[in-house]
């Protein structure tokens, strides 16, 4: 009752016309500025400060970009003028979250800057829409290769195409991927708490037995970004047919290789694609996740429009991030990349890390209804994280598909 | 993909499906995930999703907690054993004398054998509970009584023997349906996965690589057996004991030393019934006198080698005489003791319910055959690697002090099965380095804890000087009479959490 109250106010047309306001702001910047998407790039690799890149949609779209950082303060001067109508925040909520939820996993903080590189490519052709910013985007996830692997990223299409040559590159870069010390250590520390969000959102939305070890079997699940299988193979062992799509080719062949490995999730299919090249084809799953990945993207509100696309009318939609807070700040930029140095620096773009009711805003546009949201936090002492209230550095959240 | 979905009608369709798989699924379950499993061997071992080596006691539990949870009951487990297993086997008659070998399970222990099935089995044969604790130094006055009523409980523990603990475990193994016994078999080799071996190794995998693909070679483990059986497992669970076959095979490390003496175990019959774990501190080590029901008990004497040896040989006569000097002569009157004449004027200490000193009963004779075991400490450096987990004494070996071997192992399986449990619940592969180092942690700082106290209660009673015999009689003394101090002994002795 209290969440169908706080929902239907969320949705009250104030919140549109803050969203027409965006959108008139976007379309009063000089034409041609989608050339420079091309800085935008840079953003990725953290080389652009704050400000100095814009994001642009296409101007005949009535998508509205929210990253730049410009338009974001537009959106929060916005927010001053209407705060009356707009909830300060959303309060974190689990319905049907018990204790189980909360577990630990061990990890330090700020886990997730290895993971995103790996999802530059993909979330940059998802932003961009455009086949001439493809090339770029392969350029910059090239850079973000672990052990700087030299084959190009949009190479290699099907398995059979490579030589044993490649599979053993490949097979170092799965070791790279897969190794719960290695450079994804924090990722792996993470996964398992997120993963639990995704279960028992799941199985309360599709009124599955949460005690059972397979819960999601029949449901189909496209990871958008999978890298190499992280999320893809956990969501596979507990039953669901899953698809992990990653716009660079190399971190596909690492998630197959590591796939077969293991019969019980083989059926899991792996495809260099995008998001869009989904849509356009006319995809739809009953879930589908982007998790640390709209930070990356140019354009979050074509991003969430393509995801709800993918997304069967029963189903829903699953995101995470990091919240545009101070705090998220200090750790995820502070403390990460420059005191302790586990990212490199320029990993991150405060600027485009995005609220939770920002992005509520954009689902909402995208037909999309937070259902849960949860925030991840880190015990630095014991470094194990867990699923809790406080949204202020991640987050994670399932949004159903209302039309 | 499906148009036909997109529709609301064909929605609610959907759902209604989903109902009906979830209404299904508990009875589909298992068979699916079995049917996956068997589909993935196309080399002819025998898949599994764990493979315990070693079927006894702790091991057992494990396999007893994995099928009895919700979440890892569907999970295909193999016990290995040199032994045959014989889960139909009767109950020990209780008329008989007991074994010699016994322990003495805490509450926290009894609540694992609650939680898989198997306690009710226990309780209808012969345990003994005790409810009260004697320990006493022979080089003076001091000593301390623990009373479960000190911490609220109604028992500080069992005395059950082995073969009970034993017989209770494996007749619930033989009634979970994923839980395959596959002994008498012995291990002869395993074969770990390449790609998830140590850095030195990294070498042989890079060439071997397209080969290990090509054969079709999963990330799991291979157990080689004796009969010639290969087990493929996610999981390797060494529970084989202080000696352990996995771990050596999985070329892990360990640390310890001997203490230099026996354990001699027997079965005594007292003069009266009792329900106190007592213990006598001597100068060649500890004397326990346990109560195992009626008036039988059970003696653990730590002693020296020369002197086992001469215990475990001598008339039963004989022997009985020893334990009664050991536990009541050859050492200085029984309490008062010097402390507790003057702390009772502090009443914020708070005193014992137990009372004061209570002398141990006489042993009238001695029965059944005797026998000694060596006294060393083993702890494993580590307890974990990738698709392998040790449990039990293969993963520590401590000093038979208070009995709290069996329990330590009793733990690990509790953790470990939780562990795994956690991991099913969130898609984890159960073998994964990730997972099994979260039961280590957990793991590790409780055994070693308990290893370290031990170990030092070892040591504080073996020193013979007069400084180290006055302070620990001091320190007994106080122990005695600083309830919340004594508390927190209890706690953690019974595995309990601390009581405030």
């Amino acid at each position: 009752m209290e969440r169908q109250l706080f929902y239907s106010l969320f949705r009250v047309s104030r919140i549109s016309s803050i969203l027409e306001q965006t959108q008139r702001s976007s379309q009063s910047l000089p034409p041609g500025a989608s050339a420079v998407l091309a800085i935008a790039a840079h953003a990725y690799s953290g080389a652009a400060a704050p400000g100095k890149h814009c994001a642009v949609s296409d101007p005949g779209s009535c998508l509205t970009p929210l990253s730049d950082a410009n338009q974001r303060c537009q959106v929060n001067q916005s927010k001053k003028q209407e705060d009356i109508s707009i909830p300060t925040a959303l309060s974190p909520r689990s319905f049907h979250h018990g204790g189980a939820l909360c577990f630990s996993t061990g990890a330090r903080p700020n886990h997730l800057e290895n993971h995103k590189d790996f999802k530059l490519g993909e979330s940059g052709r998802s932003s961009a829409e455009t086949p001439s910013t493809s090339g770029r985007t392969s350029e910059g996830t090239e850079r973000h290769q672990p052990q700087k692997a030299s084959s190009p990223s949009g190479k290699s299409q099907s398995k059979s195409s490579i030589d044993a040559g490649e599979v053993a590159k490949f097979a170092a870069m799965a070791d790279s991927w897969w190794d719960y010390h290695g450079d994804f250590a924090p990722l792996h520390k993470m996964n398992p708490v997120r993963c639990a969000f995704i279960r028992s959102a799941l199985c309360h939305h599709f009124g599955r037995d949460a005690r059972n070890p397979a819960p999601l079997q029949g449901l189909t699940i496209l990871d958008v970004g999978c890298g190499g299988g992280l999320l893809c193979e956990p969501l596979a062992r507990m039953g669901a047919t899953v698809t992990g799509v990653d716009a660079t080719a190399v971190n596909i062949e690492v998630a197959k290789l590591h796939a077969a490995k293991d019969p019980a999730i083989a059926n899991t299919e792996y495809e260099a694609t995008t998001a869009e090249a989904l849509v356009a084809e006319g995809r739809q799953f009953d879930a589908v996740m982007a998790l640390e990945v709209v930070e990356h993207v140019a354009d979050p509100l074509g991003f969430c429009r393509s995801l709800g696309q993918l997304c069967r009318t029963a189903g829903g939609v699953f995101m995470s991030t990091i919240n545009r807070t101070p705090r998220a700040y200090a750790l995820a930029i502070g403390a990460a990349e420059y005191v302790l140095r586990w990212v490199p620096r320029g990993t991150h773009d405060w600027s485009r890390f995005v609220t939770p009711e920002e992005l509520a805003l954009a689902l909402d546009r995208a037909g999309l209804e937070v259902e849960e949201l949860a925030g991840m936090v880190c015990n630095p002492l014991t470094r194990s994280w867990s699923l809790a209230e406080d949204t202020g550095v991640n987050y994670i959240l399932f949004a159903k598909k209302i039309h | 993909m499906t148009p036909l979905l997109s529709t609301p009608a064909a929605g609610r369709c959907l759902r209604t499906i989903g109902t009906l798989l979830h209404n299904q699924q508990s009875a589909l379950m298992p068979q699916l995930w079995t049917a996956s499993r068997a589909l993935s061997t196309g080399t002819g071992q025998d898949q599994y999703d764990v493979v315990v080596v070693g079927g006894g006691m702790v091991g057992a539990a494990l396999a007893c907690a994995l099928g009895s949870s919700p979440m890892t009951s569907a999970l295909r487990v193999a016990v290995v054993d040199g032994q045959a297993i014989d889960p139909a086997a009767p109950l020990p008659d209780a008329s008989e004398a007991p074994e010699i070998r016994v322990s003495a399970v805490t509450p926290s222990s009894v609540n694992l054998f609650r939680d898989v099935g198997a306690w009710s089995t226990v309780q209808s044969a012969r345990n003994a509970p005790f409810d009260t604790m004697q320990v006493w130094d022979s080089a003076g006055q001091g000593f301390v009584r623990y009373s479960a009523h000190d911490v609220d409980a109604s028992v500080l523990g069992h005395v059950v023997e082995n073969r009970v603990l034993l017989a209770a475990l494996h007749r619930r193994l033989s009634e979970s349906e994923n839980t395959h016994l596959v002994c008498p078999a012995k291990v002869d080799s395993i074969t770990w996965p390449e790609s998830e071996v140590s850095e030195s190794d990294a070498d042989v995998r890079r060439e071997s690589n397209g080969q290990a693909e090509a054969s079709g070679q999963g990330a799991g483990a291979s157990v080689h057996l004796s009969t010639g059986k290969t087990l493929g497992a996610r999981l390797v669970v060494g529970a084989d004991g202080g000696r352990s076959r996995v771990r050596s095979l999985a070329g892990l490390r360990t640390v310890g030393w001997q203490y230099g003496q026996r354990g001699l175990v027997a079965t005594v019959v007292t003069d009266r019934e009792h329900s106190t774990a007592w213990q006598r501190f001597l100068p060649t080590g500890p004397l326990a006198l346990l109560p195992m029901g009626g008036h039988y008990s059970n003696i653990v004497w730590s002693t020296t080698e020369s002197h086992a040896r001469a215990l475990e040989s001598m008339p039963h006569s004989d022997f009985a005489a020893a334990v009664n000097r050991a536990l009541s002569e050859e050492h200085a009157p029984q309490p008062p003791s010097s402390v507790s004449s003057f702390l009772p004027a502090l009443p914020f200490l708070g005193g014992s319910s137990a009372g004061g000193f209570q002398p141990p009963p006489r042993v009238v004779e001695a029965v059944g055959r005797r026998a000694s075991f060596p006294l060393s400490l083993v702890h494993s450096g580590k307890y974990v690697q990738p698709r392998l987990a040790l449990i039990g004494d293969a993963a520590h070996s401590v000093h038979p002090l208070a009995g709290q071997g069996v329990n330590l192992g009793f733990g690990d399986a509790q953790a470990l099965a939780a562990v795994i449990a956690k991991g099913v619940s969130t898609g984890r592969d159960i073998g994964e380095l990730g997972l099994l180092e979260e039961y280590e942690a957990e793991r590790r700082a409780a055994n070693l804890g308990m290893m370290a106290a031990l170990d030092g209660l070892q040591r504080l009673f073996h020193a013979q000087s007069a400084p180290v015999a006055l302070a620990r009689n001091l320190g007994l003394d106080l122990v005695q009479w600083l309830t919340p101090v004594k508390k927190r002994i209890m706690s953690y002795a019974m595995g309990m959490e601390p009581v405030r």
